[in-house]
Order: structure tokens, then sequence, then C-alpha cells
């Protein structure tokens, strides 16, 4: 209790030291506003404004709000944003002033137009570390397998970030499951971010404005998760002009649409995507069964400016998968099965600005997930059903406070309200002629809330600190857990272009997902935490260096990491999910308990992350490298002892370039050339090595002699083999060419293209692949999902 | 619809023309023919068994479907306190069986080693002292959803909590024939710890289907207690939970305890009433 008492006093010290009111200071102004792209009215976040004579700047919030209080004097200030000219202005600060400031995109400028000051955003003057911005431009340069283009295998090429297999964007970071991200779309939780088992996301950068993963040192306003959140907030659309975009592929088709609603007042956003298997191989199916898969996703964005102080934006996201046979067999008798799964989410938020200094913001949240399985026959006039659902709802309330009191100062604090209800199991089941009707539904509510405060504080000309606390709180059935969490990163400039950072962060995940595979499958099932299953917690420290090459506009991270997490969970041996979602009747379904087959264990993980980026120019992209150790154990695994997850990657290596050989004019085409390399060591898996007879003693009677043998296998210690490493490269061309209002891209891409055999999973076969028994010799063979795959897709912007 | 969601997974498997291949670019995971020996040795059980088999490495020509069993091996069973005995093999049961007045006492360890072509492979157990005895059987007969005749049966006994102790209940149906011969097969089998229950009151629920067609005067229940020490309780709890390699989940490594090959040499005690629902 000292102890806690101690911490709470150290960061309520750290976050009010020499705040204004704590200490004496000059006659100061403030400077505030919002940071637009000229035209469309976008609100640009993490632009960044600079006042270089004082040596001293800041950047915008989510919302595109800054605020910088500076002593009166006669100021110059410099605002910039990666991929737009920058502006400079000049005035006599004698009063506070509002500066709504519009930036101009480098692609609208002339060719011949000198951009004569640099839109390079430094690193190394960022107190935060562990963090990575990727520019939206760039997802959509980066070739994709089919053309899809995809947010999320994006964020698998950056340092610190492994994918689970082949062609699966389930991300890994630092070590942790794909369920330890905390995925937010306008605030909104996305629990399963996936699309077709994992092999596409949902987030194909079409409708998004920024997107920014936190690896590590996370600031107070984040929790909930153990190991990232990755942010992503959607355009708001054109307050100016209406225009579009629309694509088609080998895959899907897109379709962008953005405008005014009141011109420079309130716009919109609508951007959908649907696949088409189903609909082209419609007629090639016979006329009594079809078979079937379709995706698709819609997002939605308005907002509405009420007057300078008061802004209101509504966006939602909707996405469904779909498989689907039908067949009929004449006399009306049919029998029908689905299995779709979907996320819909929705998100009111309110910008309140209180003056200069004070900015607000209030979000109603609305989430949900829900995955169903189900099949209906009817014979005779008899019919039979089953379905099974599960699913997460979520109803959040978020209040967050910005208060910009000085250069010195950049304090947030809020509060945040989520009511979860669970449903771990529905079950439909009719069966006319058994004479059934059920209708079971299991549903679990519970309370995950928080309240935070951060200060990012500057203390002299060359430390920063950003230190925070949260304290957050759940409650399930008469489970109640209330946890601190502090969290500090501590920025140490050793030149005006080097810095040396550290980060300390407590987290705690109050919400589990049962998953066997981490494939992303839409079987896999939010839980929350119980009494038997404790909150998972991990704390995780880093320390790093960060340089810019302001000249060559290039930024260069290295950091190194420890991070140690208790309560994590895993499937016990031999559970399956398929035990949760596939059971042949409804009382099997209702009979199970996820928690008699869950285990709670404990991760390390440690390793160093390299990262060379330059985000714009002609030639931009990236270099990461990560080394890293991944280890778990768990009592009832492995009996008991450590052993490597199978995510576990000792080298990890991601090449990004994206060369625009030419910028498109009124008469000549735009051509990008685009490619990727990865390298990983392979998964560490368990690998039978010999079977043998292994009886299960019965004492009865009802054995005669005791024994009734078969055989088990005997394995490599759990993740004791490596597959072998993945390696693949893809190449991406875009020509983009102008008719009269139109733009049209032309877009080819190879994925994989030297056409690297990377294993998928690898399974026990026969050298002769169509001989069998006892004298086939038995050899190791794999399954390889995606060969070299060229692709196609034709866009218009108009 | 288990069957339902394989058949969506493999639509998707071959929708992205999956191929496979011979895996050449790293080598098999290794491993050599081992002696396998099992042993489950009770004071209540009719004889002395043990079963010797070969294991069959998974990777290379193989006899695979037929098991190795080694018939012409040294099996000696010893105690600690110096007795042993030289196990006889029994071709009928494929398995080794004392010939002697050799016995199997509560509390004693024993040690049993079995030699084979240059291979030594053996185990050691403690057979326990206690065999906690079944204090109430309760039965409840119903109707299930379908319509279907059910049991549920609950066996209560009393954890004397000075030590660890380790259970298994066991339930078995057995019907008489005419003839006089009995036909028996198992209902339930519940793997229990005394974890967090130390001297507390125990039990173990077995709910199955019951058909009571009438003649019950010809079928009854044998309802076992097993005390057992931690190698019967680990090895049988996991291996009734191996299914075989599943994709969708985590291997079942089977528990062991021979040294010097695979297997285990366990030992149990045993209390039985018998029910007539």
């Amino acid at each position: 209790m000292k102890n806690t008492n101690r911490t709470i006093f150290f960061f309520i010290a750290v976050l009010f030291w020499s705040i204004p009111g704590f200490s004496q200071e000059k006659v100061k102004h403030t400077i505030s506003g919002y940071v637009k792209e000229k035209g469309s009215g976008e609100l640009l976040p993490g632009a960044s404004v600079a006042i270089p004579r004082l040596k001293t700047g800041t950047v915008t919030n989510n919302y595109g709000f800054f605020s910088i209080t500076i002593p009166r004097d006669s100021i110059e200030i410099l605002v910039s944003y990666v991929g737009y000219s920058p502006k400079a202005f000049r005035f006599n600060l004698n009063e506070d002033k509002v500066l709504n400031i519009e930036l101009e995109t480098n692609k609208n400028l002339k060719e011949l137009v000198v951009v004569s000051t640099k839109t390079y955003q430094k690193i190394s003057d960022n107190s935060r570390m562990s963090t990575i911005e990727i520019p939206v431009h760039q997802i959509k340069e980066i070739p994709a397998l089919l053309g899809e283009k995809d947010v999320l295998k994006v964020i698998q090429l950056l340092p610190g970030v492994q994918k689970g297999g082949e062609g699966n964007s389930g991300l890994y970071v630092r070590g942790g499951g794909p369920d330890q991200n905390l995925i937010m779309l306008d605030d909104a939780i996305v629990y399963n971010a996936f699309h077709l088992f994992g092999f596409f996301s949902l987030f194909n950068g079409d409708a998004l404005k920024s997107i920014e993963l936190t690896k590590g040192g996370f600031p107070s306003r984040y929790g909930g998760r153990l190991s990232s959140v990755l942010e992503m907030q959607m355009k708001d659309g054109d307050k100016e002009t209406l225009h579009g975009e629309a694509g088609i592929g080998l895959l899907s088709s897109r379709l962008v649409l953005e405008g005014p609603i009141i011109k420079k007042k309130s716009s919109f956003l609508v951007s959908a995507r649907r696949t088409y298997f189903d609909i082209l191989t419609l007629p090639f199916q016979p006329s009594d069964g079809k078979v079937g898969y379709y995706f698709y996703d819609l997002n939605a964005k308005a907002n509405y400016e009420i007057d300078d102080k008061n802004k209101l934006f509504l966006s939602g996201y909707l996405g469904r998968d779909k498989f689907y046979f039908k067949s009929s067999y004449g006399n009306g008798n049919t029998d029908i099965g689905e299995m779709s799964w979907g996320n819909a989410t929705g998100t009111l938020r309110w910008n309140h600005l209180f003056n200069g200094r004070l900015f607000s913001n209030t979000s109603l949240v609305f989430s949900n997930y829900d995955f169903g399985i189900g099949q209906e026959a009817n014979f005779d006039n008899q019919k039979y059903k089953l379905e099974y659902s599960s699913g997460i709802r979520d109803l959040s309330l978020k209040y967050d406070l910005d208060y910009r009191p000085s250069p010195m100062h950049t304090i947030k604090a809020g509060a945040l309200f989520i009511r979860h209800t669970f449903t771990p199991s529905a079950v439909v089941y009719v069966d006319n002629f058994a004479g059934i009707n059920e209708n079971k539904k299991s549903q679990i509510g519970s309370w995950e809330n928080a309240i935070y405060a951060e200060d990012d504080i500057k203390i002299g000309q060359r430390t920063k600190v950003n230190a925070g606390l949260r304290v957050s709180h759940f409650v399930a059935n008469k489970n109640n857990y209330v946890n601190l969490e502090p969290r500090v990163n501590a920025l140490y400039m050793i030149k005006s272009d080097l810095s040396a950072k550290a980060s300390y962060a407590v987290m705690n995940q109050y919400v589990h997902l049962l998953t066997n595979t981490g494939l992303g499958l839409p079987t896999d099932l939010w839980v929350p935490a119980t009494d038997i299953l404790k909150p998972q917690n991990s704390w995780q420290i880093a320390g790093g260096f960060a340089k810019d090459f302001i000249d060559k506009e290039v930024l260069l991270s290295i950091e190194g990491y420890y991070k140690e997490s208790k309560n994590v969970i895993s499937y016990k041996e031999g559970a399956s999910f398929l035990e949760v979602t596939g059971d042949a009747s409804a009382e099997q379904s209702e009979n199970f308990n996820w928690e008699d087959n869950i285990t709670a264990g404990r991760g390390w993980s440690y390793g160093a992350e390299f990262l060379l980026q330059k985000k714009a120019g002609k030639f931009s992209g990236w270099i990461g490298y990560t080394l890293s150790w991944t280890q778990l154990q768990y009592d009832e695994l492995n009996f008991g002892k450590k052993f490597w997850a199978r995510y576990d990657r000792r080298h990890d290596i991601s090449l990004v370039g994206i060369w625009k050989i030419r910028e498109m004019t009124d008469d000549r085409n735009g051509i990008t050339l685009s490619g990727t390399w990865v390298y990983g060591t392979g998964n560490a898996i368990t690998m039978p090595i010999a079977e043998y007879n292994s009886p299960v003693h019965n004492p009865g009677i009802s054995n005669g002699n005791n024994f009734f043998g078969n055989y088990v296998s005997q394995y490599t210690g759990r993740g004791e083999f490596r597959m072998a490493p993945y390696h693949r490269m893809d190449l991406g061309l875009r020509i983009t060419r102008k008719f009269n209002k139109y733009n049209r891209t032309v877009e080819l891409s190879i994925y994989n293209l030297y056409n690297r055999f990377n294993p998928f999973f690898y399974y026990i076969g026969y050298e002769n692949s169509f001989g069998f028994g006892t004298s086939q010799k038995r050899v190791l063979k794999q399954v390889t999902l995606f060969p070299l795959i060229p692709s196609i897709s034709y866009h218009i912007k108009f | 619809m288990k069957n339902l969601f394989r058949i969506f997974i493999l639509i998707i498997s071959f929708g992205f023309g999956s191929c496979d291949r011979l895996v050449t670019n790293i080598d098999p995971p290794k491993a050599e023919k081992e002696l396998v020996l099992f042993a489950f040795l009770s004071p209540e059980a009719s004889n002395i068994t043990a079963e010797l088999s070969y294991s069959s490495p998974v990777f290379g020509t193989n006899n695979l479907g037929e098991i190795d069993f080694i018939s012409n091996a040294i099996v000696i069973i010893s105690n600690t306190e110096g007795n042993s005995d030289t196990l006889k093999y029994d071709s009928t049961k494929k398995a080794y069986e004392t010939q002697s007045a050799f016995k199997i006492e509560p509390g004693k360890t024993y040690k049993i080693r079995a030699s084979f072509d240059g291979k030594n492979a053996e185990g050691t157990t403690t057979v326990p002292n206690l065999a906690v005895e079944i204090d109430t059987i309760d039965v409840f007969k119903f109707i299930g959803s379908e319509g279907e005749s059910k049991i549920k049966i609950k066996t209560n006994w009393d954890d004397p909590g000075n030590d660890k102790f380790f259970y298994r209940s066991f339930i078995e149906q057995v019907n008489n024939t005419g003839s006089g011969e009995k036909y028996a097969y198992e209902v339930c089998s519940e793997f229990i710890s005394n974890s967090g229950k130390e001297g507390k009151k125990m039990n173990s629920i077995c709910e199955s289907y019951y058909y009571d067609d009438g003649s019950s005067s010809t079928r009854t229940m044998n309802v076992y207690l097993l005390t057992t020490d931690i190698h019967y309780y680990e090895y049988n709890r996991r291996r009734v939970n191996y299914y075989g390699d599943d994709p969708f989940s985590e291997p079942v490594p089977q528990y062991m305890n021979v040294k010097g090959g695979l297997g285990v040499v366990s030992s149990y005690r045993m209390t039985k009433l018998e029910i007539r629902p």
C-alpha cells in the first residue's frame, strides 16, 4: 500500500510540476486553431506547428486542433504536414489569436513551384517512442495480394510487428498475440478486423485519414490491451466539392464518394467495397444447388461545424463475410447452410473548444461483432434448424480533455465507460420430427471503465517527459478489478537531431480472446475476465535512440524492449475452438464451458528494432529489422516448461520502396514503381516424431485384458521445430493518367515475384502421393497458399 | 456443424489454389525406435501386467498400423525391499505377467525394468497407501430434451486431506445376459485431484443415456473410485483427451515417467460399489 501511495504521489507531482499557476511566468498569449487541407477542409491530425526562434512547437491532435501559449512577441510560426506544402506566418502576438490554417497537398502544386521548406517532421524531438505513423498514401502505393490494399498487411512490414502466417493479417506486436492489439476506428473498438479467415483486413485505406501504431511507451489515454494500439481516423469528407473514386480489381470493386452537405459547414464520405466471386460463379452453378462467398465493407462519415467552437462527427462501419450453400430437391425440400460474421461500429463525436487552450471531445460509441453458423433443412414438411452464434457488443462513452497551458505542457485527461455484452453462445434448435424447439442464449454483461491523466512536459531545452497515470476498473459478475497503470516516456536531446528515449508502461487487459490458431478466424471468441481467468497484465520497458537526417528527410530509430506478461491465456492441450462452435447438438453447445478449456500463464518478450524510414519524396519507404525472443510458460502446457511462442521470430526484415518515377501532368502519365521484400524466421511449431502404442487403463470389467491399444504421437518439445524461413518479394506498378476531369489509374502487381513456396502448414504424407499402407515411406510435406500471383486493377478518380 | 465448418475451410483452401509439395529445404525431425513400457499396478488388480512394444519413427519406412509388440524381452519387477520377479510374456494378452506370488502392496515402491536388444527402459511407482472409500452414490433418472432416458450418478467421498490425492471416478454399465454372461461398457470416467479441496467432501457427477427397457433386474452399474499416484493420474487424464493431430488444436503430448524409453509405470488403489438404478 505504501508503494502504491508513493507511485500515485510521484505521478501527481510530475503531472503538475511547473504548470502555470504553480509557477510564476511572463505575460503570454495563446495561438490556437485547426490545421486543414486546402479545398476539402479535411482536418489534419499530427501536423507540426513550430515556432523556430523560440525552439518550441506543438502538433495538432486527432481533430486537427492545436494550441500554443507563448510570451508576447513578434513571432514566425511554421506549419507543416507530410505530403503537404508548409506554410509560414509572421505577426506580432499581443493578444490571444485564432489561426485556422489550410495546407495544400504537394500534388496540387505545379511541378516548377519550388517548395522552399521541407515538410519533414522530426522524430527525435517527439517524447513518445515505439510509435509509428504510416502515411495513408503509402498504403495505396505498396503492392498487395490480388491488388487488395490492406492497412494491417502494411503494418506487418514495420519492425516489432510480425505476421502469423502466409497471407494472414493478424498482428503480433513485440511478442503479443493478435488479441492483445487495441484496434480502433474513430474511437470504436474493432473486435475482428479480418475478412476471409484473416487473408484480408477490414481496412483498405480508402476512407482513412491517419493510421498510428503504438507498440510500447503507451500514453495513459490508451488502455485495455497489452501489446499495441492501432488508432485509425476516418476522413471527414470534402467540404467544398463532390468527388469520388471507383475501382475494380480481381477480387472486389469499390467506390468512394465525398462532398459537402452544406458548403464549408458540413460534409460526408461514403466508402464501399464488395467482392463478387459469388456473382461471377453463379452462371456456372446448377439450378438446384448454389455455393458462394462474399464480403463487403461500408464506411460512412458525416460532420457538421455548428460554430467555431463546436463540431459534430457521425461515423460508422458495417462489414460482413458470408459463406452459404443452398440445395433444392424438389417438392419444397431444401437444405440451406451459412456461416457469416461481421462488425458494426458507430461513433458520434462532439468537439468543443472551451477557449484557445482547452479542447474537449465527447464520444458515444457502439461496436458489435457477431459470428453465426447454421443449417436449415426442410424435408416432407418437417423442419430441421440448428443455429449457433456468438459475439460481443459494446456501448461506450468517452470524454477527453486536451489542455495546453504553455509550450511546456500538453495535458490530456479523460474518462471512459464501456458496457460490454458478451454472448459466448446462443443456440436455436428446431426439429419438428423430434418435437424440439429450443432457443438458448448465454450472455455476460460487464463494465470496463478508466480515468486517466497525462502531461507532455518540456523540461529545459533538452528534456521532455510524457508522464501519466491510468486507473482502470472492470466488473463482471461479482468480480471487481481496479488497477493502477503508470506510464512514462522520457526524451533527452543529445543533439538537435539526435535523442535518447526511454519508456515504461503497465497495461491490463480485461477481455480475453479464445483462439487456437491466431489466424483471425471468425470463431475466435471474446470473453470477460472472471475469478478463474484473471485480467491479463504486462509491464514493458524500452529504450533507444532517434535520429533525424533532416536534409534527406529520413528518420532512424533504434529501440530495445523487454516485456513481461502474466495471465495470458491459451487453450489447454487438446482443446479446440471446434468444441465451442462445432458441436453436433444444441445440448453439447450448451454444455460447453469455455473456462474449463482455458489455462493462464506467463510470457516474456525482448528484442531490438531498427527502422530507417523516408515518408515522402520521389523515393520513399523504409527498412525495418527486428531481432526478438518470445517465450511462454503455463503450468498446464508442455509439462510446465517454458516454450517458444509459435510466433517467436528471431529475425524479421522488411524492405519497402516506393519510387515515383514520374509525376502525372495534364499531358503525361504518372508512373510509380513499388516493391517490398520480407524475410522472417520460421514459426516455432510442435511436430510428431514417432508413434507408439499407448493404452488407456480400464479398471473395470468392460475390457478383457485391461488394455485397448492404439497409437499416439510422440512430439518434439512444444515449439521446438522451426518451419522454413518465410520470404517473398512483391512488385507494383501504378500508371496514372488524366482524362478531362478524371484521373484513371491502372495498377499491375505481382505477389510473390520469385514464386517462393512458403509453408502455410506442414503435414505428414507419403512419398508417393497415391500410395498408402505399411510399405510407404512417410515424408514431411507442406501446403503453400500463394505462389506467384499477378493482378490488375483499375481505378478512376472523379 | 463441425463438418460444415470444415467444408468451408476446405473451400477456402482450394479456392486459393493451394498446392502441396515435399519439404526439401529443411530436415524433418529425427527419432530413433524406442522401447515403450506400460504398467498400471494395484493391490486390487488380479495380476501384475506390463506391456512392451517399440515406437515407430514417423519419417521413413515403418510398420504403421500394427503395434510392434516385443515378446522376448527381459522384464523384471522389483521393490525397494530387494524382492523381484521376472514377468513372462503371454502371447494371448500380448503382455508380460507375473507367474509367482509376487504382490503389489499399499505404500510400497516398485520398479519395472525392461531390457531388449541393448536397450533398457524402466519406470518407478509408489502405490497409494489409502484406497479412499465411496461414501454415497446419488442416482437420478430423468427424460432428456429429446425425449431420451437419461441418468445422473453422483459419486461422493471424503478427501482425507493430509496429502495430495488424485482420483479417478469410473462407471460402467453391465448387462447380465440370460446365459450368465456379462456385457459391460464404460459410461463415465473423470479425473479429479484434491487441489484446493483438501479434507473436504468431493464428488464426481456422471450424466449419461440410460436405456431402460424394463429389464433392469439384469442391468447393473459398477461405480469405481480409484485413488491413484500422480503418474497414473497425469498419464490417463491426458491420454483420454488425445484425439490425434488436429490443425485446429495444439498437440497433446503424453505424460511419461519411463526412463530410457516411452510410457508410464504407475499404480492405483480401487474401491467399487455396484448399483441397480
